[in-house]
């Protein structure tokens, strides 16, 4: 029989043939390795993210207190860096939407995108985000959160919420006024970020090209809760009180005073009751964490058809096949003796 | 040094545990054994022992390149080249209260709001596949930027379905102009660029912010486009007001500030659709050249190289396999 010997296929049949059980072994990774080199992909129902990431653009923000690589930066600069580093850690397939929050509400600015084909869109956006875009100069943070949890859920079914603040409220609020979450606790999964140091900061006033000019003092900023009516109930009270006047002065010519709503410091507890009383998780961000790790956990994810990778499933078994070739011969034998064995039985 | 290494992450670092199975090539007794009384006997051959060392080695090398690869080493820093034709559109979207206000000449039913009709205005103009590069600011009290200027249409259309949410706050015109206007600092001037302002203007400018909008308007080259989006009791911009009666119409005023900056400008008043047709084609007739530009990428993905190493050191193990005698051959 005349075979042609140049069909390669042929050649590699008889290299083949020529092994020994353990070349072969060797043979089969070279060739899935091979393979892998060829990038291959497909629409395969894969973990992906669709994520909402809010960042309060408020004044509180420009505190140069979140500390990375020894240089201040402000915790708004320091926010943008961990979400452009989140961005990267997203998988393809995964959504991304942005909003920004001050006063009491959020602006979503962007409807979800995908993180692959959008990037530069989504990076360059979240780049160009400054304090400056605040519509509105109020923090009431709970409100924030709540409308920003009531657009996640319109914004698509399994949209997680990302939201990135120092939970600082100003002005003050009264504890009686207090906004109540009404919306479905748990409904809308996802974490709330705190940010900045726990020790209080001078909130910075800012020129045009953002250098410091003075700090916000305890003169400017409103340091009574005096909004809406007292709490006080009994005739009493009300004659005890210094100064009270039912329509004009409701809480007294001396009601309580915030020694330091011109600082701001990251309110861990404030923080930590709305991300109880809305279902969320609570977590604070420092350099050290991994933001990368934490949007991409397995609770956060959505199963969905996404262009996959399947080098792994080509390199895995290859990597086995390597160790397998690697296993002594002593062992090789006993194996084939107990299947020989087998067979026989 | 240290600075180049910052760019290089991993995606995973737990699946670089993988790499502890390298120790298994390395550590192993691991050929086999020939029934032969005495092997003792026969003299040390240096360059057999190398050759064992290197397969062990490179049997090691593999794997840990497998590990590495699984483990989703990227580079961070990345930036494409892309290359753009057409004009460079920035477009100016008015997010302010007012533009929840009826619209005068409604498409749809019978009332319309002024946002809701800008959005299907700007969505037919974005969804054009044109080679236009496009860009989007949406302003209220201050500007925001919702998609950079550059070839990705998706993105200003997000950022247009998200004005959804009706707008907030008062119009400062000449704050989101003068962002939009930011976009074409510092790039070549290799295509006509336009600011597309669609909005109700409602906005007084005074002096100085005027001159400096002009200075800017100029300095840049671009000319401006307005999409005039007509209040339900509003004027229209082509009769004059009474005079006297200007300061009653500051849509007007701008107008007329407008035809004042000394480089091209056109109103469309967006009350039927032939406006915005022809809105489109003017700006289609503008002039352009191809323009290079960069945009960031996601990180460029670096696996493929530790699976190519670990191919070429398999390919070495299972050459140096082929030199191991299997059968002993008596002499």
């Amino acid at each position: 029989m005349v075979v042609d010997t140049r069909i390669p296929a042929w050649d590699a049949m008889k290299f083949w043939r020529h092994l020994d059980g353990r070349g072969r072994l060797l043979a089969s990774a070279l060739l899935l390795l091979f393979l892998s080199l060829l990038e291959p992909r497909a629409q395969l129902p894969s973990r992906v993210y669709d994520w909402y990431f809010v960042i309060d653009i408020t004044q509180s923000m420009n505190v140069r207190d979140a500390v990375t690589s020894g240089n201040g930066i402000s915790r708004l600069a320091f926010a943008k860096q961990q979400m452009r580093q989140a961005l990267r850690s997203l998988p393809c397939g995964s959504r991304v939407s942005l909003g920004l929050f001050t006063e009491r509400s959020t602006a979503n600015i962007l409807h979800p995108l995908e993180v692959c084909a959008h990037f530069a869109a989504l990076d360059e956006t979240i780049a160009s985000i400054d304090w400056r875009m605040a519509w509105a100069a109020d923090s009431y943070i709970a409100n924030g959160v709540f409308s920003a949890i009531d657009q996640a859920s319109r914004l698509g079914p399994e949209m997680r919420l990302a939201f990135f603040t120092d939970g600082n409220q100003a002005p003050e609020i009264s504890a009686r006024y207090a906004p109540v979450f009404e919306g479905e606790q748990g409904k809308v999964r996802g974490i709330v970020f705190g940010l900045g140091s726990q020790a209080a900061g001078r909130i910075p006033l800012l020129d045009q090209n953002d250098n410091i000019t003075g700090y916000w003092g305890a003169d400017d900023v409103q340091r009574y809760a005096t909004f809406g009516i007292s709490e006080i109930q009994s005739v009493a009270d009300m004659e005890q009180q210094q100064g009270y006047h039912g329509r004009n002065a409701p809480h007294g010519s001396a009601p309580k005073e915030s020694a330091n709503a011109h600082l701001s410091a990251l309110d861990q507890n404030n923080l930590q009751k709305i991300a109880k009383d809305t279902g969320l998780t609570y977590r604070e961000l420092t350099k050290d964490k991994e933001i990368g790790r934490v949007v991409t956990s397995n609770e956060m994810s959505v199963w969905r058809t996404a262009v996959s990778d399947l080098r792994p499933w080509l390199v895995l078994p290859a990597m086995w096949l390597i160790l397998i070739f690697y296993i002594p011969a002593s062992l090789h034998q006993l194996f084939q003796q107990h299947l020989s064995f087998r067979k026989k039985s | 040094m240290m600075q180049v290494l910052s760019n290089l992450m991993v995606g995973q670092p737990w699946y670089l545990l993988w790499s502890l199975l390298a120790l298994f090539p390395l550590l192993m007794k691991n050929y086999p054994a020939f029934p032969y009384p005495s092997l003792a006997r026969l003299p040390v051959d240096a360059l057999s022992i190398w050759i064992e060392r290197l397969w062990r080695l490179l049997g090691a090398l593999a794997m840990v390149c497998i590990a590495m690869g699984l483990s989703g080493i990227y580079w961070a820093e990345n930036i494409v080249e892309r290359v753009g034709s057409g004009a460079h559109v920035m477009i100016v979207l008015d997010r302010s209260a007012s533009m929840n206000d009826d619209f005068a000449d409604p498409q749809v039913g019978e009332r319309e709001s002024k946002m809701a009709a800008a959005r299907r205005v700007l969505q037919d103009f974005v969804s054009q596949g044109r080679e236009d590069m496009l860009g989007m600011v949406t302003f209220s009290t201050s500007p925001i930027l919702a998609a950079p200027l550059g070839g990705d249409r998706q993105a200003v259309l997000a950022g247009l379905s998200a004005t959804e949410a009706g707008g907030m706050g008062f119009t400062a015109v000449a704050r989101g102009l003068g962002m939009a206007l930011d976009y074409f600092k510092g790039r070549p001037v290799t295509g006509s660029r336009v600011v597309l302002l669609v909005s109700d203007g409602g906005a007084y400018l005074d002096a100085k912010t005027q001159e400096v909008l002009r200075n800017m308007f100029q300095r840049e080259g671009a000319s401006l486009f307005w999409l005039y989006l007509r209040s339900a009791n509003g004027a229209s911009l082509k009769v004059a007001p009474a005079e006297g009666d200007e300061d009653a119409y500051p849509e007007y005023q701008l107008h007329r500030y407008f035809s004042t900056l000394g480089t091209p400008y056109r109103a469309y008043e967006a009350d039927n659709p032939l406006a915005v047709e022809r809105a489109l084609a003017d700006i289609g007739r503008l002039k352009n050249k191809p323009v290079r530009y960069y945009q960031t990428a996601p990180g460029r993905d670096l696996s493929w190289l530790f699976y190519l190493l670990a191919l070429l050191s398999a390919c070495g193990v299972l050459a140096l396999h082929l030199t191991e005698v299997k059968k002993w051959r008596s002499a």
